[in-house]
């Protein structure tokens, strides 16, 4: 584990943004899903000591989050959702300088910032003042601040906000390339479930300030040992219904592709679909373990349907 | 990231740096010199225009008066220069070298501070706030108090243009020109004591007030307006309650210009008119500068939390 926290909570006045949080993170790429509002960037910020916690202690690597130790933010970078430019500065100088307030030396870090502005894009416009960059440059900008001195611990907080399909789709590489690293973790908060889950291979949920779950996206995604998807041809009414008149109950039929899902029960096995729709001329084109999407993950546990429905 | 004419650096990719995590220097140092870097880049070439002009005024009086003072025999032997080295020589050697530093550096000094930290100063915090900064400083290796006293070394860049530099450079000058040395040695070694105290008076007192006002806005010119009128209601304010309740040295303490412009007069001549002044304005001074100090750590937050 990287870190730990354990019943961290923080308050805004009387609103309790995170309650009683408690985590483990392996070294590995971590995805954090949340809808607005449900904590993520404040439990970024109290990791990193941005927002002093009401309660709670936790550790990153050897050292105690609680001691405020600013050795701490050596080993970790931060990509802020937020613009947040240090003003007067050009590329080049401004990643140097995090890079030296980050403990290295002058040389190293202007070495250094060349290599990281190179690898985001910005090789071209290092020389340009800050003030002159497009949103996307900023963005690209804001990571190259946060990767300059290798932290082991990489939070990216909104990391594509602003980027355009091409610039999100490298900025996407680079962050799996850094994730695939050896001893480093990055922290991808976001609300874009395809970037989480083309970057990260753990998930953490949050919601209303609380851990709605957490686990290997492997795991959270592996579908009921008895759901298949179904595929058939030619005529998806009539092998609907008669898998029903067998008593399988048949779920999510897709409105525009003939398929849908089956909850085979015992004693009705996977083969036995075959004969059943053979008889009645129907064929299974496929026929696949049914497992879950991360979208379909955060769905079950953040309901975000049914409290819309509510605030209707 | 690019698709044509790449670096080699795209070949070996994102690559990890094992150098030893130690600052070579400490970060309110880097922040002190950034925060120098800054205010210079972004005054304009106008702005830059008549700073620079202004010093080079100004140390060009301080040298022609420093050898005045020294070789005004020299001067009277010179035909266009004799009613100078004859009437402003005999004049300026009748002063000690500290009162000299006094009158030409310390005064000078108060003005230009309150002017190039109204300009320079404000911009300090106020810019990194208005640019939502705080967060990347504080991401860093960086705590309050390294943030606030790189802030603090970058006022005393500005001021020491003013105090360390005219009074190093009339020290330098005065051993060149003096025709004794021992004597001159006799007179201004204290000078140096008192030029450092100086310094340090200026950049404590003044670097407070703005740098406070600086962090309570993230608009410079707010800060800036807040600080002059926060200079001219304390003498204000003082005058007024003096009239109300008599003058007595712990209200006329509360002029804050007066009261530094004394400290610092007292710091080069070691004497004062009044040492109960003397102390009232110190305490004075003392507990602003802590109450605005406590404030300021407080405004200095790396994100702001609305309750």
């Amino acid at each position: 584990m990287i870190l730990e926290i354990e019943n961290y909570t923080v308050n805004y006045g009387s609103f309790r943004a995170l309650n009683s949080i408690s985590l483990k993170l392996p070294v590995t790429s971590i995805g954090l899903l949340g809808p607005n509002g449900a904590g993520k960037s404040t439990l970024i910020k109290a990791i990193l000591g941005l927002i002093k916690p009401d309660s709670g202690r936790g550790r990153f690597m050897h050292f105690d989050l609680s001691s405020r130790d600013k050795r701490i933010r050596q080993y970790v970078g931060y990509m802020p959702e937020s613009e947040c430019l240090i003003p007067g500065f050009n590329a080049i100088q401004y990643v140097s300088y995090c890079a030296q307030l980050n403990g290295m030396s002058r040389r190293d870090a202007f070495k250094r910032a060349h290599r990281v502005l190179y690898l985001v894009g910005l090789d071209e416009a290092r020389y340009r003042k800050l003030d002159t960059y497009s949103t996307g440059m900023k963005q690209r900008l804001k990571l190259a601040q946060a990767i300059v001195h290798d932290p082991y611990l990489l939070f990216l907080d909104e990391p594509t906000n602003g980027l355009d399909p091409d610039g999100r789709e490298e900025m996407l590489d680079l962050i799996r390339e850094i994730a695939e690293i050896e001893n480093r973790c990055i922290v991808l908060s976001s609300h874009l479930m395809r970037d989480v889950e083309r970057c990260t291979e753990y998930l953490v949920i949050l919601k209303d300030g609380q851990v709605k779950t957490e686990g290997y996206i492997r795991d959270l995604c592996a579908g009921e040992a008895d759901r298949y998807l179904l595929r058939v041809s030619p005529d998806v009414e009539r092998a609907v219904n008669t898998l029903k008149s067998k008593g399988i109950e048949v779920q999510n039929r897709h409105s525009r592709e003939p398929s849908f899902e089956v909850l085979l029960r015992q004693p009705v096995k996977p083969r036995d679909l075959f004969e059943i729709l053979i008889t009645e001329g129907i064929q299974i084109r496929q026929l696949v373990p049914r497992n879950f999407t991360v979208e379909e993950v955060y769905r079950k546990y953040v309901d975000l349907e049914k409290e819309l429905a509510h605030a209707v | 990231m690019q698709s044509e004419n790449r670096s080699q650096i795209f070949d070996t990719g994102y690559e990890k740096w094992e150098g030893d995590r130690v600052p070579s220097a400490p970060s309110w140092a880097l922040i002190g010199e950034a925060g120098l870097r800054n205010v210079v880049s972004s005054s304009g070439c106008l702005g830059r225009f008549i700073f620079i002009i202004y010093l080079v005024i100004y140390y060009a009086f301080i040298i022609f008066a420093v050898f005045v003072k020294h070789q005004a025999a020299s001067l009277a032997k010179m035909d266009f220069m004799r009613m100078i080295g004859e009437q402003l020589g005999e004049y300026l050697a009748q002063f000690s070298e500290a009162t000299v530093h006094a009158n030409l550096v310390a005064r000078p000094a108060l003005g230009f501070t309150v002017l190039a930290l109204m300009f320079y100063g404000a911009q300090l915090i106020a810019k990194d706030k208005a640019a939502n900064a705080m967060q990347v400083y504080f991401s860093k290796a960086v705590v309050t108090r390294d943030y606030l006293l790189g802030k603090y070394l970058a006022v005393s860049g500005i001021v020491a243009l003013v105090t360390l530099v005219p009074s190093a450079l009339m020290l330098v000058l005065g051993v060149l020109f003096s025709s004794d040395f021992t004597a001159f040695m006799r007179d201004a070694w204290t000078i140096p004591i008192s030029a450092g105290l100086v310094w340090l008076v200026l950049t404590a007192s003044l670097g407070t007030f703005i740098l406070f006002f600086s962090s309570c806005f993230s608009k410079p010119y707010m800060a800036s307006i807040s600080f002059l009128g926060f200079m001219l209601f304390s003498s204000v304010g003082a005058f007024f309650l003096r009239l109300i309740f008599g003058s007595r040295d712990v209200i006329a303490g509360l002029s804050w210009s007066k009261g530094i412009l004394n400290i610092i007069d007292s710091l080069y001549t070691w004497e004062s008119f009044s040492s109960s002044l003397l102390a009232w304005q110190l305490v004075d001074l003392t507990v602003v500068c802590l109450i605005f100090v406590w404030i300021m750590v407080r405004n200095t937050r790396p994100v702001e939390v609305v309750k």
